[in-house]
């Protein structure tokens, strides 16, 4: 790229010949203004050669500053352009929190909903949404990526759970019999997300906080409403507070998650998070295969205003010399 | 063909009034000393004649003042030196060419001479050449002498050397004469005052300058100017500065101080003529002056 300068030099010298024949002729001609004689009683003045050398000195600067617009000019015209290449990963990913509300869980929901919001806090850029369930569930707060927004929903349901203020998040949780439908409450969380039925291209992933202790008849079983998970390709990762090894509940949730390609964790209150967090990221991170986005940009910078203000400054040049 | 002289004469009756000009024809006759005693005819009188001149008799009969003329003893050489320097080419104080101004004044003096019967001779001259039209006394002649001064200067005429011009005329006028030097607006130096002395001695000298135009511009629409010598344009910048103008109009009151001291040193009537408007009043000036210093 050292060709650049080449239109730059030619055009500079050429405005340089112009400003040199100018002046050249402007000392040779006859051909405008009246003749006088006796020019010496001007010239022979002290104060006229200092005026003169101020003169030469304010035409010299004209020319530069000319020049000077001239290069400034040429480079603009030139389109100058930044190629820009861009990964947008952090905004590709659709999680969606999905809180049982069941009286079984009421102890901890509080506890849970901090934890989401630490793994809030450990984002950036993904849409968030919350679906609270228990016998029927529904959507607290959809999909979106304002996190002020989402912070202040989940301190309203931290508030709701911890007892304080009027707020009541039972409303809507029980329009059917049974409690703590987890199957129906992960079907409704697995299509709760955007364009389900498109080609997608973010990642989806719910993260379900139940202990899986069902109490009535669901439309949707468990397994069911994982199926339905896989088949809209979100991953979902249980957090279970009522975890035991060997209990049927953990281990049917654990299984159904891990079908989905999601995972497990047991909530102990000694605080796993961190690691939650990471093993998503990780997990997501592999689900993320965008190419990076280039762009040619146009970079002007800031070299059309130095031309108006050259420009403003040569008319002040010209107007103080009177050229 | 007389355009050159016609074209003096109307300037003069459209920019002098007839008083004043035949104020100028009674100044020109005083500038005679020398008269016969033949008696020629009567006129009315105009001011700047001689109150001796005044016929009494005749003045008493007809209650206007009369004065006698008389036949002139013998007619008087005018002398008209030229400065026909490239610096005459560039236009005068009033904006009009200096050599217009020049030829005005030339033309006016002339054509009184014809009138009083003197006749006049040429001489024109800068660094390079002396031209030398003799002696004549028709209006043909003046035609002429005006054309010769019109064709002499040129922009592209040498430069002025009224020290080489005034020293030819010392040495090649011999008959007494009334000389009128018509000169660019120059400062003497002490050669030229020297063969002013000289010329002086043998003859009556009367200096005309032609004032040289403000190099200044004081008004907002002032044209561009550029120097005879140089040719190069003074910028507007220079020409317009408050400062530069006071300096500048300091040192052409400073010239012109200068020459009417140094005419004044030598006896010498000068005047400064700076537009053909004002030629007849500025003659009229000159030869009163020369009236009052050869009679101190």
């Amino acid at each position: 790229m050292w060709w650049w300068w080449v239109p730059i030099v030619i055009i500079v010298v050429v405005l340089a010949l112009i400003a040199g024949f100018l002046i050249f002729r402007r000392r040779r001609s006859s051909s405008s203004g009246l003749p006088v004689a006796h020019v010496d009683r001007l010239t022979g003045l002290k104060a006229y050669r200092s005026a003169m050398r101020e003169y030469r000195f304010l035409t010299a600067a004209a020319v530069v500053v000319v020049m000077i617009i001239a290069s400034v000019t040429a480079v603009t015209a030139a389109r100058p352009a930044t190629v820009d290449a861009q990964q947008n990963e952090d905004y590709k990913r659709d999680i969606l929190l999905c809180l049982d509300v069941s009286g079984s869980m009421v102890n901890v929901d509080a506890e849970i909903v901090r934890i989401y919001k630490q793994i809030v806090q450990g984002l950036s850029g993904e849409r968030i949404g919350m679906r609270i369930w228990d016998a029927s569930g529904y959507l607290a707060f959809p999909m979106t990526s304002d996190y002020d927004y989402i912070m202040e929903q989940l301190d309203k349901y931290e508030d709701a759970f911890e007892g304080r203020g009027d707020f009541d998040y039972r409303a809507g949780t029980s329009s059917i019999a049974g409690a703590s439908l987890v199957g129906d409450g992960l079907a409704g969380c697995a299509t709760d997300f955007a364009n389900l039925n498109e080609d997608n291209d973010r990642p989806r992933s719910i993260i379900l906080a139940t202990d899986n202790f069902v109490n009535g008849n669901q439309v949707y079983s468990l397994e069911q409403a994982g199926q339905l998970a896989i088949d809209n390709e979100v991953r979902v990762y249980a957090i279970n507070p009522a975890h035991f090894p060997t209990d049927e509940p953990s281990i049917q949730l654990q299984e159904v998650v891990e079908a989905t390609g999601g995972e497990y964790f047991p909530l102990d209150f000694g605080g796993t998070v961190r690691t939650i967090i990471d093993e998503i990221n990780a997990l997501e991170a592999g689900y993320i295969q965008t190419p990076p986005e280039v762009q040619v940009i146009d970079n002007p910078a800031n070299r059309p205003m130095w031309i108006a203000v050259l420009m403003l400054g040569l008319l002040g040049l010209a107007w103080r010399a009177r050229l | 063909m007389k355009q050159r002289l016609m074209k003096v004469k109307t300037r003069m009756r459209i920019h002098a009034h007839r008083k004043t000009i035949e104020l100028l024809d009674g100044e020109y006759s005083s500038i005679h000393h020398g008269r016969s005693h033949d008696f020629d005819d009567l006129r009315e009188y105009a001011p700047g004649d001689e109150v001796k001149d005044i016929d009494w008799k005749a003045t008493a009969r007809s209650n206007v003042p009369l004065i006698k003329r008389y036949i002139a003893s013998r007619q008087h050489n005018i002398v008209f030196v030229v400065d026909t320097g490239r610096g005459m080419a560039a236009i005068g104080e009033s904006g009009e060419p200096k050599s217009e101004i020049a030829i005005q004044a030339v033309g006016v003096l002339a054509y009184l001479a014809t009138r009083h019967g003197d006749r006049a001779a040429l001489f024109t001259g800068n660094s390079d050449n002396l031209d030398h039209m003799p002696q004549g006394g028709s209006e043909a002649h003046i035609e002429r002498m005006l054309r010769r001064i019109d064709e002499s200067i040129t922009l592209d005429s040498p430069q002025s050397d009224m020290t080489f011009v005034l020293t030819q005329v010392a040495r090649r006028l011999r008959h007494r004469s009334i000389v009128f030097i018509v000169a660019d607006d120059i400062l003497l130096n002490p050669d030229m005052v020297t063969q002013l002395g000289r010329l002086h001695a043998r003859h009556e000298v009367m200096w005309v300058s032609v004032g040289d135009a403000d190099l200044m511009a004081r008004s907002a629409g002032a044209p561009a100017v550029w120097g005879v010598d140089s040719k190069a344009e003074l910028p507007d910048f220079v020409r317009r500065s408050r400062k530069l103008q006071r300096v500048f109009d300091r040192g052409v009151e400073q010239r012109r101080d200068l020459l009417e001291g140094e005419l004044r040193k030598k006896g010498v009537a000068g005047v400064r003529i700076g537009s053909i408007k004002e030629t007849v009043q500025s003659l009229f000036r000159l030869l009163e002056r020369h009236r009052r210093a050869s009679r101190a």
